[in-house]
């Protein structure tokens, strides 16, 4: 028998093809699946969510009662028994509102107030010592209203629920699973952005309703730093779970001259 | 805002771009240099059956092996990654084993020739998993590949005494 010399072929056990192409069109289809998916899941939801009966959505969140904080001094006793009869002015403009509205304190240093399913709401220490005028605080009051009004507890929870399943399905696949799933978590937060944006035009409405005008409302957003750089504002566009400060701002003075609602007005004090 | 988000973005992107540069010039680089090899020891006889020589007889015998330890780059397993969602041919690894095969084959030759061996019997080739620890596809995952056979010493046959 003869030995033949021979070479390795380099086209047999190895593709001659780069793998950057064939690596771009699993990345772009898996992306529209996901895309595809995601947007039918939430489309879906939003059809849903109106059915479901609001005393059924507390049930659904875990509880929350610990995180009220009882007020300690004669100032935040005051200041809880104004946000109770704020809210309570300011709610009776909205006749489909909810049973159980409940508005108390937050021990939290940052200035914020959280929609609680079920009715409770929340305000912040720190937002308690930035707001400075009655309609400022009934805005913000009536944006998280707006939350309750879009149902946007069960939405959201919806919305996790289906990037739970995908970030479940590209589990096992490494780095191009998570970016897949990250890119996902970024398009939610479009959906976030919009639900804020609504629950803005909710609370003006609300305000407007109240006093008369829109005055002042919005000044609570001249107060949070703003992003310095171009490309900074670009990005935290993009990935902010809220619409950019002066954006909203923007948003709601558009809405006041379209709705013709009155922008000059005296913004009440707070004591 | 949101940095944390943009990091998780921003660092595997520069992986990606960083791991496909430099992982297709050193494969460029290594299929080149193994060419080369590969045909200056094309007439080293290697076989993978018991061989029997014609006209010589085998004076000497040893094992000689050839291994080769890779892991995957970044892009790579990024790549098989995706593969693992929708399945077919993992081709950003395919080069990469062919690569190690041929590789561990070259050593093992060199081994033969550098003791003074004619021709390698027998010659096997095995992989091994080494390591990939977590289980979760995240730990490194490498492979050993392992050439071997049997090198042989030849000499004339002597005339057969009377």
């Amino acid at each position: 028998m003869r030995f033949e010399p021979r070479l390795p072929r380099d086209d047999v056990n190895a593709p001659a093809r780069s793998p950057v192409k064939d690596g771009l069109v699993m990345l772009l289809g898996l992306a529209a699946i996901v895309g595809v998916f995601f947007g039918a899941t939430t489309l879906l939801i939003d059809r849903l969510v109106p059915y479901v009966p609001r005393s059924w959505e507390s049930r659904m969140f875990p509880d929350f009662e610990e995180l009220v904080h009882q007020p300690e001094t004669e100032d935040e006793r005051a200041y809880e028994r104004h946000l109770e009869d704020l809210m309570a002015r300011i709610s009776s403009h909205w006749p489909e509102r909810p049973d159980g509205l409940h508005v108390g304190l937050l021990d939290e240093e940052l200035p914020n107030a959280l929609a609680f399913p079920g009715g409770q709401i929340l305000v912040t220490t720190g937002l308690m010592k930035e707001v400075e005028s009655e309609n400022e605080l009934a805005f913000i009051l009536g944006h998280e209203l707006g939350h309750y009004a879009g149902r946007d507890h069960l939405r959201s929870l919806g919305r996790g629920l289906t990037l739970a399943l995908i970030m479940a399905a590209m589990g096992k696949s490494g780095a191009a699973g998570d970016l897949i799933g990250l890119s996902s978590q970024i398009t939610g937060r479009a959906f976030s952005r919009e639900q804020e944006s609504r629950a803005d035009a909710f609370g003006l409405s609300l305000v407007v309703a109240e006093f008369g005008h829109v005055s002042g409302a919005t000044d609570f957003f001249e107060k949070l730093p703003a992003p310095k750089s171009k490309i900074g504002r670009t990005l935290s566009t993009y990935l902010a779970t809220h619409p950019v400060s002066d954006e909203r701002v923007e948003a709601m003075e558009r809405l006041a001259i379209e709705k013709d609602w009155p922008v000059e007005g005296r913004a009440n004090p707070l004591e | 805002m949101d940095t944390a988000t943009l990091i998780q973005l921003l660092v595997p992107a520069a992986l990606l771009v960083g791991a496909y540069f430099i992982g297709s010039s050193i494969e460029k680089k290594h299929y080149r240099e193994l060419r080369t090899r590969e045909h200056a020891s094309r007439r080293f006889i290697t076989v993978t059956f018991p061989y029997e020589p014609r006209d010589e007889e085998i004076v000497a015998s040893t094992l000689v092996t050839g291994s080769v330890v890779i892991s995957v780059d970044y892009f790579k397993r990024f790549l098989a990654g995706l593969r693992m969602l929708v399945g077919g041919r993992i081709k950003s690894y395919e080069p990469l084993l062919d690569r190690a095969r041929r590789e561990a084959i070259m050593r093992m030759k060199e081994d033969a020739r550098a003791g003074g061996y004619h021709v390698i019997s027998n010659m096997r080739l095995e992989t091994s998993r080494i390591a990939s620890s977590s289980g979760n596809n995240k730990g490194t995952a490498a492979v050993e590949i392992l050439a071997f056979g049997t090198g042989l010493k030849l000499a004339r046959r002597r005339p057969a005494t009377p």
